[in-house]
């Protein structure tokens, strides 16, 4: 669908892309996945026909786009922004402002915008003002926009950065439908490796400008994981089995699991599958404390304090407690721990907390009740 | 002449000529300034700078200029401009076109880079993108034209030293607080500060309920 | 808004532009009596489509104004600057045309006693007081305006240098005009000079707290003149406009006004005409005052404007 070959941008003295060749394929969900820096949003945007490579080309379906005939490529591309940018106007307006600039008829207008509303769970909200809306729905908004008119292509950039879970699960089931139903190539820049395992085809790994690789398979990409979270700084990404199914049946239940690696260490998991699985503890919702915490829907866990990193007002709280286990907390809870490297500690997470995603060797509980 | 009808006179002068320095630097500087908000080239900077710096012009040494320039031993001076409401409407207008200037290229840079993309990755053309840039940047224009004629109807120098005062041709409202200040008759000095001050705020008032019709008309 | 902004500016610029406008400089003191308007209005309904169009400043920048040839004439009173300007050929035609006095005013409790003496006797004993107690006395406009100049001549006369008088502590300059200045010595509790129109005026609205110590004396006198600026030195003048109103300004009835200006609203008028006094006998102790203060030396005769600076015949030398 879309090559870049050998693509370098220049931003003065700044080199964002370091020849880059890729293939986008036709109908694919591609992600592009790499710490901040790395130059993913500079690649979106020379897709999307907003930026012209410094050398290098680009082609559409096989035909080079020239520097001066970006435009073809825009027609075909539409590109969310990380930052949600509306017109300070209704969303109705909003997202009717791609059909209107293709002089689609105000029928066909009103037809496809309480379509793609209605996608995005935004039906309501067609008459309130865009910039009056909270950031999520101004995201949703954002990607309404670029869907209505149904281009062939559409590029996001971390389109569910700082949505909440539902807002994540509109965005995805959306961007699943589009692939899927209408066949639309959607290419997605993520931080958020296990998004991408649920969402993506193929990953394309970049850094500092380079594309390191292209991965085919979720199962390769899930060996890529540890070294990714390491340089990404995503951290408290384990792989875990299942131990015992506390409570049994279908849909959520408590689940204990022991991490592979360290099988000492069980912990309360709220998930519908069985078997081996992904779980991710987010940094900053572990607690750290002198006392142990007893509860029976949190992990309570004993380690030693391995490393602590001050940024600003942040602090992160390496907790050794037979994995490396990372506590984002303010510098203020730092004081009154008044803990220092080697010190023992507990670290508490609630159950609910606790992230879990299938991979090879992960059932759906009902699936697992009929075998 | 009543001193009603004097003061009327005065406020609808005041009115007419700072309205059309206002009018006069738009014109002029709302170009400048989108071309400065969107375009990067050579020298840009260091004309952002100076029109900044401009801001800041105290109103006599503009005043001083224009005079020296205005009189009629001066480079100017075959216009025969000194002393009449065209050189006031003149220097308030150059006086405040740094504002206007300033003001646009805020509010069109801030605006542009990702209105500019949104707009070209939703389907329009080079000019719409440009058109919907400036439909997002109302908010500063109309911004950039109150505070210009903000600053012309309050300012005193120009009005003063180019202008010069004159009964019944360019005594404004500044220079009429002044004047009456000067003569003792604080109580009228009081009443065309207070008139000044209502009119700034009506003015103002009627703007931003100007600025909501014209959005929702860009929008139609 | 736009439209009808352009087409009231438009109507308004035209008519501006009809009238005939003659530019008179003149000086804040003389200004800010609000007399001028009233003559100016009086002879604006005398001479259909003239506007008289008075540009206010101090005496030094309407001389400079005068130079620029940016108005077309003067009305001023500083007999040492209009001597200078008219001798290096800038005005002609000079006529005197009001006088009044200048007043030393002060704090009533009067801590340097100077009420009642003569100006000499006063500014002796204002130095005096204030070297001896060392603390503010003083106030000096020291702007270069009439009234400014007409203080160093007083003090030049008691045989003090006003120069380093400025530089002593009791001294104090406020660098502004007469209101403001009045009004520091009012706050501060200090003796100045002032023109007999803005005292009475602020007097009267109960802006100051002064009291009128000396006037009336010869030293004091102030002596208001009208000069044309010469069209043949400055080009595009408007001279006839100009000696119009000048000619209007010494007839009978401009002199009337001037003569009543002030009696209605502050008790007493604040300008003497000055054209009776000259021309009727001319002997009277006023007009002896004039002529030494005001008067030009030319060839051995004291002149109002002496014969090679008047320009063409407009009666206005009898």
């Amino acid at each position: 669908m879309i090559r870049l070959s050998e693509v370098t941008v220049n931003f003065g003295p700044i080199r964002a892309i370091d020849s880059v060749t890729l293939d986008l394929r036709g109908g694919e969900c591609h992600a592009l996945v790499g710490p901040n820096g790395a130059g993913k949003t500079t690649l979106l945007r020379v897709v999307a026909g907003l930026l012209a490579p410094t050398s290098g080309q680009v082609y559409l379906r096989g035909e080079p786009i020239s520097a001066d005939d970006l435009a073809t490529l825009r027609d075909a591309v539409t590109m969310v922004f990380q930052r949600p940018v509306l017109f300070g106007t209704t969303v109705f307006k909003n997202v009717a402002y791609g059909l209107r600039a293709r002089g689609a008829t105000e029928e066909k207008v009103r037809h496809r915008v309480r379509e793609a509303l209605d996608m995005l769970g935004l039906a309501g909200l067609a008459e309130r003002h865009a910039r009056s809306l909270s950031g999520g729905e101004q995201r949703r908004v954002s990607i309404a926009m670029a869907l209505v008119t149904d281009p062939e292509v559409l590029v996001l950039d971390e389109p569910t950065a700082y949505l909440d879970r539902d807002g994540v699960a509109v965005v995805e089931a959306t961007l699943h439908e589009l692939q899927h139903e209408r066949g639309t190539t959607v290419i997605i820049a993520s931080h958020d490796i296990l998004q991408i395992s649920r969402l993506a085809d193929r990953v394309t790994v970049m850094s500092c400008g380079r594309v390191e690789s292209t991965l085919h398979s979720r199962d390769l990409l899930i060996s890529q994981l540890e070294d990714i979270a390491l340089r990404d700084g995503v951290c408290n990404v384990f792989r875990a089995v299942t131990v015992r199914d506390v409570s049994g049946g279908a849909g959520l239940h408590l689940t204990t699991v022991r991490l592979l690696d360290n099988d000492s260490i069980t912990l309360d998991v709220a998930t519908d599958l069985t078997g081996e699985m992904t779980i991710r503890i987010p940094p900053e919702d572990v607690i750290v404390s002198t006392a142990p915490v007893l509860s029976s829907a949190r992990n309570c866990l004993r380690g030693r304090v391995a490393a602590i990193d001050t940024d600003d007002s942040v602090v992160r709280l390496t907790v050794d407690v037979g994995v490396p286990l990372v506590a984002l907390i303010t510098r203020e809870s730092l004081d009154r721990l008044q803990v220092s490297t080697g010190d023992n500690v507990f670290v508490t997470f609630k159950v609910s907390s606790v992230s879990v995603y299938g991979g090879a060797g992960a059932h759906r509980a009902e699936m697992h009740d009929q075998s | 002449m009543t001193v009603e009808d004097e003061i009327l006179a005065i406020t609808l002068r005041s009115l007419v000529i700072s309205g059309a320095a206002a009018l006069v630097a738009m014109a002029i500087g709302l170009p400048i300034g989108v071309v400065l908000g969107l375009r990067r080239f050579r020298g840009r900077d260091t004309l952002t700078g100076l029109f900044r710096g401009l801001m800041s012009l105290p109103t006599v040494a503009l005043g001083l200029l224009l005079y020296l320039a205005f009189s009629r031993n001066g480079p100017l001076g075959f216009l025969r401009l000194l002393y009449t409401p065209m050189a006031l409407i003149i220097g308030q207008a150059l006086l405040v076109l740094p504002i206007m200037v300033s003001i646009t290229t805020e509010t069109v840079e801030n605006v542009s880079p990702s209105i500019r993309d949104l707009a070209l990755t939703l389907g329009a053309d080079e000019r719409e993108a440009v058109f919907s840039v400036m439909r997002e940047s109302l908010g500063g224009i109309v911004l950039a034209f109150s505070a210009s004629f903000s600053r012309a109807i309050s300012e005193l120098g120009v009005a003063l030293m180019v202008g010069g005062n004159l009964q019944g041709l360019t005594r404004v409202l500044t220079t009429s607080i002044a004047l009456e200040t000067t003569r003792g008759e604080i109580v009228l000095g009081l009443s065309l500060t207070v008139i000044l001050l209502t009119l700034m705020i009506s003015f103002n008032l009627i703007l931003n309920a100007a600025e909501r019709r014209v959005r929702w008309w860009l929008w139609e | 808004m736009t439209v009808i902004g352009s087409v009231a500016a438009y109507y308004y610029l035209a008519y501006a532009a009809r009238r005939q406008v003659v530019y008179i400089g003149t000086t804040t003191s003389l200004y800010d009596t609000g007399l001028l308007d009233r003559l100016g209005a009086d002879y604006e309904g005398r001479e259909p489509g003239v506007t008289i169009a008075f540009i206010s400043a101090g005496t030094g920048i309407a001389i400079e104004h005068a130079k620029n040839g940016d108005v077309d004439a003067l009305l001023v009173h500083s007999p040492d600057l209009e001597h200078q300007f008219m001798a290096e050929g800038y005005g002609v035609n000079r006529k005197i045309f009001a006088y009044n006095f200048f007043v030393i005013v002060g704090p009533e409790e009067d801590p340097a006693q100077v009420n009642g003496t003569t100006p000499d006797e006063a500014l002796q004993r204002i130095a005096a007081y204030g070297q001896a107690s060392g603390q503010a006395v003083w106030v000096s406009r020291d702007d270069m305006s009439g009234t400014n100049q007409k203080e160093k001549a007083l003090w030049a006369e008691t045989g003090l240098d006003y120069d380093t008088l400025r530089q002593e502590p009791w001294f104090v300059s406020s660098g502004s005009g007469m209101g403001a200045t009045l009004r520091v010595a009012s706050e501060q509790r200090l003796y100045t000079l002032s023109d007999i129109g803005t005292f009475l005026k602020y007097e009267a609205e109960g802006l100051i707290q002064l009291a009128d110590l000396v006037e009336n004396d010869e030293r004091l006198i102030n002596v208001y003149s009208a000069i044309a600026v010469n069209r043949t030195r400055i080009q595009h003048v408007n001279f006839e406009g100009a000696m119009r109103f000048i000619t209007y300004l010494v007839s009978e009835e401009a002199q009337n006004i001037i003569a009543e200006y002030g009696q209605d609203t502050l008790g007493r008028p604040l300008f003497n005409p000055a054209v009776s006094v000259l021309v009727s006998g001319g002997d009277s102790e006023v007009a002896s005052w004039i002529r030494s203060y005001a008067f030009f030396e030319y060839q051995g005769t004291l002149y109002e404007c002496p014969p090679p600076w008047r320009v063409g015949d407009y009666g206005l030398y009898s």
